[in-house]
């Protein structure tokens, strides 16, 4: 057993830290005061090939594998966890589709500048009584001759107001209520009917946009399919599994910057005379978050592994994905218990690594649908 | 056809080092090895001389840069020199290592070599200047920004209050601070694309350099850092903020 990174993807997990830590890390706080998107940073991830990390060459990315990938949106989680989901939008969320259904036509179209950051992605599932239950949806694209008509509406799309293409799940089946009636698009976002609704207010992740979008009468061209009709459901199921390790990675990101400041602030903080790292209950606190942030690296690893191995990872990456985020939401509530009152301020970070953890339960499956889907493989219901 | 020579060393990461609280002596055990900063200065410099067409390749060069070596050259080479040269021999003192790089430059030829003004480590500045002497050539130190290379000569500003501009006949050395230009951050198709490079490996005996010319004339006989001694003063009283604006003052801090 090979128990370390190969030099390539720490080669890569460096080149990042160093780009976090230095272009990243500096104006995440004001990103996340103003609610305003990081255009300029967001750019510097397409100029760095982080984008499209896992896209062949042939298509103008890198072509890095899967650990390099989860390893990215770790590093990008630790100085902002908007960064790494703008990341994961982009490389995993709307780069996969394409790269594992897309035709060629559709490849050389949009992965080179989904790769270099030209133009942003985003991936549009979610609607307003479709969550967990995604077959459900009702968003309709009514084939009419050689294009399609789309309309309906869209929540929760992130990326949504700042993206140049999406991909779009609609209901060409009009007879189907579940999901065997859903097919994938690739959509221009300049598409006449194509409409940016509001961008959330949020508890956290100020920085990435969270928008409604509507489609009134939007005629796709026949192209605009992506795989086969009623293909969609799948191809939905396939990108979230690939989510679910970004999601883990960011989510052990998040912990590690909550862990890092913790230790930092307990050995500077000085009570009763001396540092509180010198308290055991500050240092049993530390040691779990010590624990439990390497054995999230570890899971994510492993499915992102299997995924560059080509086995089934779809139990590993929800495994990753449950374990990383309700362990990063535990660790960052303890890191603002650690910086007591400080901690409950914006003069440190950790509030915020609070506020933007929580979504990680939610988002990419739900902590409830990662039990479902581990449930399942255990009990092969 | 302007071939560039970098000068690279490895170094530890001493942003990462901690002292001996007993012996005030560096811990070296467990350190990170990387590429010494002033040299990525270098590098970038060379880099982009060939961006703009006035370099033709950028070969860089690292005399026993530890275990790790043959991983660490790919970072010069992902940020865009175009072949390595990975050099080792017995352990030698600074004016045998500029010797060792000498050699192996002249072997291959160049007209430009470039150099971090020191090295993250030791501080010397030595070595640039030294294999400029040994390979005939003029040398440029404090270099500030190139400006081209023209008509067989070096255009380029020098660091000081005002900036000299100066022309430097080819061949030529240039040495180059950490202020000289920002090093950039290579690209993830740079950074996989890196391996792919050619990087020699070559011994100082294949060189023709006896070991025993290599020899330490110079060695480092103790290591220690100055002590740092808190002057524990405690102001106390209704003027307590009197007395230390006081203090300061009589210290010179303000």
């Amino acid at each position: 057993m090979q128990f370390q990174l190969t030099e390539d993807q720490r080669a890569v997990r460096d080149m990042v830290r160093e780009f976090a830590a230095k272009e990243i890390a500096p104006v995440a706080a004001k990103h996340d005061r103003e609610h305003s998107f990081p255009m300029a940073t967001a750019k510097r991830m397409g100029e760095l090939g982080l984008l499209g990390i896992t896209v062949p060459e042939q298509y103008g990315g890198p072509g890095a594998d899967y650990v390099s990938f989860a390893l990215v949106a770790e590093e990008l989680a630790v100085a902002d966890a908007s960064h790494s989901v703008i990341f994961g939008a982009n490389a995993s969320l709307s780069v996969g589709p394409i790269l594992n259904f897309g035709n060629e036509a559709q490849k050389q179209r949009y992965l080179p500048g989904l790769s270099s950051g030209a133009i942003l992605g985003c991936y549009a599932l979610t609607e307003s009584q479709s969550g967990s239950d995604a077959g459900s949806l009702t968003t309709t694209a009514r084939k009419e001759g050689e294009h399609y008509v789309v309309n309906g509406a869209k929540q929760f799309i992130t990326n949504g107001g700042v993206a140049d293409l999406c991909v779009l799940f609609a209901r060409t089946d009009s007879a189907s209520k579940d999901a065997k009636g859903v097919s994938a698009f690739l959509v221009d976002t300049k598409t006449k009917g194509f409409k940016v609704g509001r961008n959330e207010h949020k508890l956290g992740l100020n920085a990435s946009y969270t928008n409604q979008l509507f489609f009134e009468d939007m005629v796709l061209p026949k192209e605009a399919l992506l795989g086969r009709e009623g293909e969609g459901f799948k191809i939905a199921m396939a990108t979230l599994d690939t989510g679910r390790i970004m999601a883990a990675a960011g989510s052990t990101g998040i912990a590690r910057a909550a862990f890092e400041a913790s230790v930092a602030y307990a050995k500077e903080r000085k009570q009763f005379g001396r540092p509180i790292a010198t308290n055991q209950a500050i240092q049993w606190k530390l040691a779990d978050m010590d624990v439990t942030i390497e054995a999230a690296r570890n899971l994510y690893l492993k499915a992102a592994w299997l995924r560059d191995q080509k086995q089934p990872y779809t139990h590993a990456a929800s495994r990753a994905k449950l374990f990383a985020s309700e362990m990063a939401m535990k660790a960052t509530i303890e890191a603002v218990q650690i910086h007591g009152g400080n901690g409950y301020t914006k003069d440190y970070p950790v509030e915020r690594y609070m506020r933007d953890i929580k979504i990680f339960e939610i988002f990419e499956g739900t902590s409830e649908i990662q039990r479902l889907v581990i449930a399942r493989h255990v009990v092969g219901a | 056809m302007v071939k560039i020579a970098v000068l690279v060393k490895m170094a530890p990461d001493v942003t990462q080092l901690k002292i001996d609280p007993t012996t005030l002596a560096p811990r070296m055990e467990g350190l990170p090895w990387k590429v010494s900063d002033f040299d990525k200065n270098a590098i970038e410099a060379a880099v982009k001389l060939k961006e703009k067409g006035q370099a033709t390749k950028i070969t860089a060069y690292t005399f026993n840069g530890g275990p790790n070596a043959l991983n660490l050259i790919k970072e010069p080479l992902a940020m865009g020199c175009d072949e390595a040269v990975v050099l080792t021999g017995p352990d030698t003192d600074g004016s045998g290592i500029a010797r060792v790089l000498a050699e192996a430059i002249k072997k291959d030829g160049a007209d430009l070599v470039f150099a971090g003004e020191m090295s993250i480590d030791r501080i010397a500045g030595e070595v640039g200047p030294r294999v400029a002497a040994l390979l005939g050539m003029p040398s440029l130190v404090n270099t500030q920004e190139v400006l081209g290379v023209e008509g067989g000569k070096l255009k380029a500003t020098r660091d000081g209050e005002p900036a000299e501009t100066v022309e430097v006949a080819l061949p030529c050395a240039a040495t180059f601070n950490d202020e000289a230009n920002k090093p950039r951050l290579p690209a993830l198709m740079q950074i996989l694309g890196a391996g792919k490079k050619p990087i020699r490996q070559v011994k100082t005996s294949d060189l023709g350099i006896a070991d025993a010319t290599l020899a330490r004339k110079m060695a480092m006989t103790g290591n220690k850092a100055p002590k740092q001694e808190r002057k524990n003063i405690l102001f106390t009283g209704t003027d307590a903020a009197e007395q230390l604006a006081a203090a300061l003052k009589k210290e010179g801090v303000a």
